[in-house]
């Protein structure tokens, strides 16, 4: 294990940033560290490793009371800590409106009553008005057979989102990489919103229904129960300690993203290669064929956030789906304000501009309007 | 691609195709899948489609659908569809143009419908409601108006007329719906009737249309039905359904309950030429379906209103509200459309149940026509709501609420500036945008269903921050509307009573 140490401040809130916090009573950050956590996340997670009580939603209600502008989530062990206990927790729950949604962790290797469990749970969470998921941890060696007949029940019982992640990331079977990938496949083919939670460690990258929706490094960082800040729940990198240092010291942020997480070096990479493509194209008369948009039409900004890194300018991110900018593209894109026109940009940064845009445009990063 | 008309047709879109044209697929898609076929929701622009199972295999297959990931990714044309069996390709151009048509799919970046040209807000309302009275004869248990006849004044017919004045003057807009409440209305006649005369004389002379109406327990009746026809005033009677289950909450401050009563003023309306709407409150979800059976087969009515209680008034004490309790709600609202369509069956006409009727119009139409399931909802856009004593709210449900009142009738300046000018109606109205609900911005049902009523929030969670208590049933029914939308394309009759009010698709999205 490494233990990094930067001196960096966070920087541009990157939208959306989502924090993962392990929770238990008397979690170290739930200290001072927790007003950095509000000032900067728009996701707040809290895993509960131990069973719900009073005191985590007490912890859930008065940052539900925050005039910040954040979402809360919630995750807890479904089995371990039994669907009935979890269920007098379900009405104070619902009356919080900033958690976005409950998710009930569950083994693949739970058993029929177990499963029925987590159904009536799921069922009783959805009633109130709350937005229940699912989170299957595969455990090592785990069959992909059968789970896909525990993903279609669940969703049936009212799970509105549904991922998966490892346990551990112990050796996995030398098929299995594809056969979740074929599972996954499988499973969307019919309609199923799933998706993996995280990274399989030691499974091929390159499968595309193997894309975790972690928001890799850019987008996220886990902070367990004694404080300790690393890039995600896998990352075994310490990056620092909330007991001894402020999150603002500890958190490189995005800017390091590609050396905490190979993902987010793999998106960078790609978005580099597309930058050239991007600017070379002349867009702009199919930009100007895709009526009924004109010349006149405003250049809307949709939220997104701005990676900056002194090598390469700026990316803009939105979602999984980005774009690397020169200094100069960097410029142009901050002049997306909702108040400059096609024509008014091209003007300034003359008719090459249009390919940036256009390339912008098809990523959905800008709208165009009359 | 080249300039398309909101009313794109097929052929057209077509046409406009080429192999080059990039296909995109919009994240933040909803899907649910059924016995093979699945549903896909495009909120932003309240769009859906049901998919077969081999075209939506497809297009899943070839990325261009991506349930469960926030991935967008791109595809030529001509890269779809090679090799294609040409029936199947047929097929397949026909469903790349629903997709397309529903905003789920962009071609060269661009998508059909453009988010800030739906969902306009209505600038200034059209309809006013007048509380004659705070006081009520009745003291029904889920009620939130005071229990005892004189425990408040009446509305002074001079502040009536002042109201009425005020908002046909100073209120832009050619037609205006005038509506006596309380409390209960037919307490204060002399109001009714002043109020009535005046509204039509002011209207006249400012060229505007009128309409009057009046919502009553209906135990006056008998004494007044006469007097509302002379003026012309529609009239609505609260009723619960047949006398076991009015009598549980429909009660006087004895406990009596009030059926009888109601029922003879009914017939006595009746009698008179009236032709009064229904409405009855739905507590006991199991209700729904004996409640709509006396509205049709005691009444005789073919169109009438099932509302549930809310969290509010003396129901919060007398009530038991289970956070739960809307699962059952959905459940039993939905049994009322096999009850319309075996009524539809044996008799050949269709019932125009609220709002089950407005709600498959909204899964037709990007209009909203009613001022609830808006976003943000009719208070202070659709509606104003006037005290007894002369206060102005943002709408009946907020009468008596200090938080939600805007001034005076005496004293407030022009209505059109104090509605521009109001804190208290930017700050509502900025609230309930679906965008700033936090559990409502990421809500596949959030444009059909609109965030909830501002009212309800409040009393129930105690801020406007909050969704719909009801949420889950909204979930629930526009879900299951569209899978019967898509098994039964018979129901669209269901929005006959809304037909004029909007514009409907030129295709519809069930790919019937
Ligand atoms: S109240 Fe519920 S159903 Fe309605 S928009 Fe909000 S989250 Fe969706
Ligand atoms: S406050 Fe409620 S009743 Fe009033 S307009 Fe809004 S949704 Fe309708």
């Amino acid at each position: 294990m490494k233990i990094f140490a930067r001196n960096q401040t966070l920087p541009l809130r990157p939208e959306p940033f989502v924090f993962r916090l392990e929770w238990k009573p008397g979690a170290e950050w739930a200290g001072s560290a927790l007003e950095e956590i509000i000032a900067e996340a728009h996701f707040i997670q809290l895993e509960a490793v131990q069973p719900l009580d009073e005191e985590v939603v007490d912890l859930l209600r008065k940052l539900d009371d925050r005039p910040e502008k954040f979402s809360l989530r919630l995750l807890s062990r479904a089995e371990d800590f039994g669907a009935e206990t979890i269920k007098k927790f379900i009405g104070p729950l619902s009356r919080l409106k900033k958690l976005d949604a409950v998710i009930f962790v569950i083994s693949s290797r739970s058993d029929e009553p177990a499963q029925a469990e987590v159904s009536s749970l799921l069922s009783a969470a959805a009633s109130a008005g709350l937005k229940p998921g699912i989170l299957v941890e595969l455990e090592p060696g785990a069959s992909v057979s059968g789970l896909e007949q525990l993903i279609k029940n669940l969703r049936l019982s009212g799970a509105m989102e549904i991922a998966l992640r490892p346990t551990s990331a112990a050796n996995p079977h030398p098929n299995f990489g594809k056969n979740l990938a074929n599972c996954l496949s499988h499973l969307k083919s019919e309609g199923i919103p799933v998706s993996l939670g995280e990274c399989f460690p030691g499974l091929e990258p390159g499968l595309s229904a193997l894309e975790p929706n972690c928001r890799r490094a850019f987008g996220s960082c886990y902070l367990d129960s004694q404080g300790l800040v690393r890039a995600c729940r896998q990352s075994r990198e310490i990056l620092g300690d909330l007991s001894r240092q402020k999150l603002a010291e500890i958190w490189p942020g995005y800017l390091f993203a590609e050396d905490l997480c190979s993902r987010a070096a793999l998106t960078v990479q790609s978005l580099k290669l597309e930058e050239n493509e991007a600017v070379e194209a002349n867009g702009m008369a199919e930009v100007e064929n895709l009526s009924p948009t004109s010349l006149d039409s405003s250049l809307r900004p949709v939220p997104l956030f701005i990676l900056k890194d002194k090598k390469w300018g700026a990316a803009l991110i939105k979602g999984l789906d980005g774009l690397v900018l020169s200094p100069k593209g960097e410029k142009l894109a901050r002049m997306i304000d909702g108040k400059n026109t096609l024509r008014s940009i091209r003007k300034k940064f003359g008719p090459r501009s249009a390919g940036l845009i256009y390339a912008l445009f098809l990523r959905g990063l800008v709208r165009l309007e009359k | 691609m080249t300039r398309y008309s909101l009313d794109l047709s097929f052929e057209d879109f077509k046409k406009s195709l080429s192999p080059d044209d990039l296909l995109t697929t919009v994240p933040g898609l909803y899907f649910s899948p059924r016995s093979g076929r699945v549903l896909i929701v495009e909120p932003e622009s309240a769009s859906w489609l049901v998919v077969p199972p081999k075209e939506f295999g497809y297009l899943v297959e070839r990325g261009l659908l991506a349930p469960g990931s926030g991935a967008r990714s791109s595809l030529r044309l001509a890269d779809l569809e090679p090799g294609l069996d040409p029936d199947f390709k047929a097929e397949l151009d026909r469903w790349l143009y629903r997709l397309f048509v529903g905003n789920m799919l962009a071609i060269n970046g661009y998508a059909y419908h453009q988010p800030s040209r739906l969902w306009a807000v209505q600038k200034y309302p059209h309809y006013f409601n007048i509380h004659l009275t705070e006081s009520c004869n009745l003291a029904c248990r889920y009620c939130r108006v005071g229990d005892s006849p004189g425990r408040f004044a009446l509305m002074p017919v001079e502040t009536c007329k002042k109201v009425i004045r005020r908002v046909v003057e100073e209120i832009p807009g050619t037609k205006i719906i005038i509506g006596f409440h309380g409390g209960e209305p037919l307490l204060n006649p002399e109001a009714i009737v002043e109020g009535s005369k005046y509204a039509r004389e002011v209207a006249r002379s400012a060229g505007k249309e009128v309409t009057l109406s009046l919502q009553t327990n209906g135990v006056l009746l008998r004494k007044h039905s006469q007097l509302l026809k002379e003026l012309n005033i529609e009239v609505g009677v609260s009723i619960d359904g047949p006398a076991a289950i009015h009598n549980r909450h429909r009660v006087f401050g004895s406990g009596r309950g009030s059926f009888d009563e109601v029922m003879d003023g009914i017939q006595a309306a009746r009698q008179a030429g009236l032709n009064p709407g229904y409405l009855a409150v739905i507590h006991d979800p199991g209700d729904y379906l004996p409640v709509a059976r006396f509205m049709v087969e005691t009444l005789g009515a073919t169109s009438f209103r099932l509302n549930f209680s809310c969290y509010e008034g003396r129901a919060k004490s007398k009530l038991d509200f289970d956070p739960t309790r809307a699962a059952a709600f959905a459940r039993n609202w939905l049994q009322l459309l096999d009850f319309v369509l075996e009524h539809h069956r044996q008799t050949g006409v269709w019932l125009s149940i609220d709002d089950l009727n407005l709600f498959v119009a909204h899964l037709l139409t990007k209009d909203r026509p009613h001022m609830c399931y808006r976003s943000p909802c009719g208070a202070g856009n659709a509606i104003l709501g006037f005290g007894a004593d002369g206060k102005i709210y943002l709408c009946e449900e907020l009468v008596g609420k200090d938080q939600f009142c805007l001034g005076d009738i005496e004293t407030a300046p022009p209505l059109h500036r104090l509605l521009d000018e109001s804190l208290v109606h930017a700050r509502a109205s900025e609230s309930r945008r679906v965008e700033n609900v936090a559990a409502c911005a990421g809500c596949p049902w959030r444009r059909f269903h609109g965030a909830g009523c501002l009212n309800k929030s409040f009393e129930y969670f105690g801020d406007l921050e909050h969704r719909d208590p009801m949420c889950h049933f909204y979930r629930v029914v526009f879900e299951e509307l569209m899978w019967k939308l898509a098994d039964n394309p018979e129901i669209i009759n269901l929005i006959s009573y809304y037909k004029k009010y909007i514009r409907v698709q030129n295709e519809w999205p069930v790919g019937i």
